[in-house]
């Protein structure tokens, strides 16, 4: 029997590689790899993201630690018992109530029958839809198909989780739920491994985040520095300009649009905070609030700095523009923005910095703050009202 | 003694291994290990057969009676053609209950082929992302024929007492009989399965066989009116054997002859060449479905 030598290894993969054999057009037998001699280590109870442009192996790397195939040459230790879920909804009859289904999936993932009854409680609470209980799983629409899934297999009594790709389906309360549940399976000392293209969802919960490219470990290490470095190989790639800005989203990820214009603009700090502020990203608003930005800047061309605010459905709140501006040597530029009490209540802010020359956007800084401006009185219920308030006067050299 | 403790702990290693660490490569599981495997995880086979029975009768008026209706209306038919129009000769036995004692045991015979046999292509989309041991597919389709069967011949049973024929003793080898036809069509199902990976005619050749062993089974004719020459045919069948042996189980009839047992040589063949493959490649049957 092969044993793992360190107790706190969870998973370890070893020189894995996996061939696909494909027949391009012509007939000839090719080779790919979608694993290339990958190695790595994972500790116990680490929630590890795993992202990675299509077809870099993810779900290869996925479906050979749970067995579903074998790979090609190198191996992978595993200590303990493996719960996946690859696909949501896979064994469930459509023919079968939710019920019926529960109970057959829970088996079906190794469950016995008196854990599921214990258990079962649980699982309809998580599914979210008690009513629908006893009606065939083929009437239910996609959300809640999937939500029977994932209640089912969280439930399983695993040590170590693999999801594929789960993540980035259902609304807004399901994934937050979703969250909850990953965020009790790290309490609980449980590993768990998911793929993403969403790096975001996980970004706050997973210790390390491996990047797989083209069936290549790119790299390991902490989340900011894993997703920053994967963003800006996608936005290298990319060709699509709609899809770069989104990569940039919310990692503090300088974007320069036009390379023919010549700015130097780098953007120091930044940071949103009042007498009243809980954490960075949870401020409440019942005094005003600043937002504070540094950076350092030479343009022989006048530069505007423009602010932006937005709500997390994406619509602008409110902007600002600074005047155009010059400058001969490097300068170093500290601005407040002061936005008066209740002017942002209950609202998620996202703040973003453009830099324009000659009325076009050249640099641009998306999500660098990402805010819930909270009320605690009730009866204020400002918000999008009071967009005036962003004059002139508020912002200070 | 101590070899004996050793041994004892080896199993329980064996058993506890998936909460133990294991290994994942490319070398298959040792035979010890892989049924150690297919047996623990046993629990899916029967959920799996659950889904299908379960599934099977959703949405059905007649639910679990369709099948035997199925068979009763082929008895009808065939009983018109060979026994009413042909005449076929079956001594003491009423010719409907002759054909329906062939008929439920080759049903049962023939869809735990058709079934195992594309067990495999019909589940792709769970071979790609669940584990289990692979054998546990072609070992569901087992169950939800079986549950047709009991029916069939509770019916067939209650038609004997209607026509006025005694039981004898022998009724109680039907278990016997019973598990021969699992036994052979597994080992058919199991082989068919196992190439079915590689070569997806099987999915197109299975009726084929399926129909051509109907016309070899003495389903509506009784063995005694094949000619000793081609006897041959008979006795390296199993389903002849089980057939044989059901209608000496209910009716007291001559004993199927001892040439029978030579079919199960064929069947432990393709058992244990089928049940091989499995062990062999199936870590990678989720990449070639």
């Amino acid at each position: 029997m092969p044993t793992l030598s360190n107790n706190n290894i969870a998973i370890k993969v070893n020189e894995l590689s996996k061939t696909y054999s494909i027949k391009n057009d012509k007939g000839r037998e090719g080779i790919i790899y979608a694993l290339n001699n990958v190695s790595f280590e994972i500790k116990k109870g680490e929630v590890i993201g795993i992202i990675g442009p299509n077809g870099s192996g993810k779900s290869t790397l996925l479906k050979i630690i749970s067995e579903i195939t074998a790979p090609t040459s190198g191996s992978v230790e595993v200590k303990g018992k493996v719960a996946s879920i690859l696909e949501v909804g896979t064994g469930f009859n459509p023919d079968l109530s939710g019920r019926k289904n529960i109970y057959l999936n829970a088996r079906l993932h190794g469950m016995k029958k008196a854990e599921v009854d214990s258990k079962f409680n649980d699982i309809v609470e998580l599914f979210g839809f008690p009513e629908f209980l006893d009606t065939p799983v083929k009437q239910y629409s996609s959300g809640m198909y999937m939500r029977l899934a994932f209640a089912v297999v969280v439930h399983l009594d695993a040590d170590i989780y693999l999801f594929d790709e789960v993540l980035s389906v259902g609304d807004a309360e399901f994934r937050r739920r979703v969250l909850n549940i990953l965020e009790k399976l790290k309490i609980k000392n449980k590993t768990v491994l998911v793929v993403t293209h969403n790096p975001d969802l996980i970004y706050n919960i997973s210790n390390n985040i491996i990047v797989l490219n083209k069936g290549l470990l790119d790299v390991k290490t902490e989340p900011k520095h894993a997703i920053i470095q994967y963003l800006k190989k996608q936005v290298l790639q990319t060709t699509d300009e709609q899809h770069s800005m989104q990569a940039c989203e919310l990692y503090n990820l300088k974007q320069v649009l036009d390379p023919k214009i010549n700015t130097d603009f780098e953007l120091l700090a930044s940071s949103l905070s009042n007498k009243n502020k809980i954490s960075d990203n949870i401020i409440k608003s019942k005094y005003p609030i600043d937002f504070e930005f540094e950076y350092e800047t030479f343009s022989t061309k006048p530069i505007t700095i423009v602010i932006i605010m937005r709500d997390y459905k994406d619509n602008m709140i409110a902007s600002y523009y600074t005047e155009p501006e010059a400058y001969n040597k490097r300068t170093r530029i500290k601005r407040v923005l002061t936005i008066p009490a209740h002017t942002l209540n209950n609202l998620y802010v996202y703040i973003d910095i453009v830099v324009t020359q000659d009325e076009k956007p050249t640099i641009i800084y998306p999500k660098i703050i990402a805010a819930h401006i909270k009320n605690e009185e009730k009866n204020s219920n400002a918000g999008y009202f009071n967009l005036n308030i962003f004059t002139k006067n508020a912002l200070k050299n | 003694m101590l070899n004996f403790a050793r041994y004892l702990c080896t199993i329980m290693k064996l058993i506890n291994r998936r909460e133990e660490s294991h290994k994942i490569s490319n070398k298959p599981d040792t035979i010890w290990t892989y049924l150690n495997r297919s047996f623990d995880n046993f629990g899916i086979a029967l959920s799996f057969a659950r889904s299908d029975i379960q599934g099977r009768n959703a949405q059905t008026f007649l639910g679990y009676f369709i099948n035997l209706i199925q068979v009763l209306i082929t008895t009808l038919l065939y009983w018109l053609i060979f026994g009413y129009i042909l005449k076929i000769d079956t001594g003491d036995i009423p010719f409907p209950l002759f054909v329906l004692t062939g008929l439920i045991p080759w049903v049962y015979f023939s869809s735990i082929i058709r079934d195992a046999g594309n067990s495999l292509i019909d589940s792709k989309h769970l071979l790609d992302k669940i584990y289990f041991p692979r054998v546990l597919l072609p070992i569901s389709k087992l169950l939800p024929g079986l549950i047709d069967f009991g029916i069939a011949i509770a019916v067939a049973l209650v038609f004997m007492i209607i026509f006025g024929i005694s039981l004898t003793w022998s009724i109680i080898l039907i278990p016997v009989f019973l598990l021969l036809i699992m036994f052979s069509g597994f080992a058919i199902g199991i082989w068919i399965a196992s190439i079915s990976v590689r070569y997806r005619d099987t999915s197109k050749l299975i009726p084929y066989i399926v129909n051509f062993g109907f016309f070899i089974t003495p389903v509506f004719y009784p063995s005694t009116i094949v000619p000793d020459a081609i006897n041959f045919i008979l006795y390296i069948n199993p389903a002849a054997f089980a057939i044989e042996g059901f209608r000496w189980a209910m009716f007291g009839s001559a004993m199927p002859s001892v040439y029978y047992l030579i079919s199960l040589v064929p069947m432990c063949i393709l058992l244990v060449w089928g049940w091989h493959n499995f062990r062999k490649k199936e870590k990678y049957y989720a990449d070639l479905i």
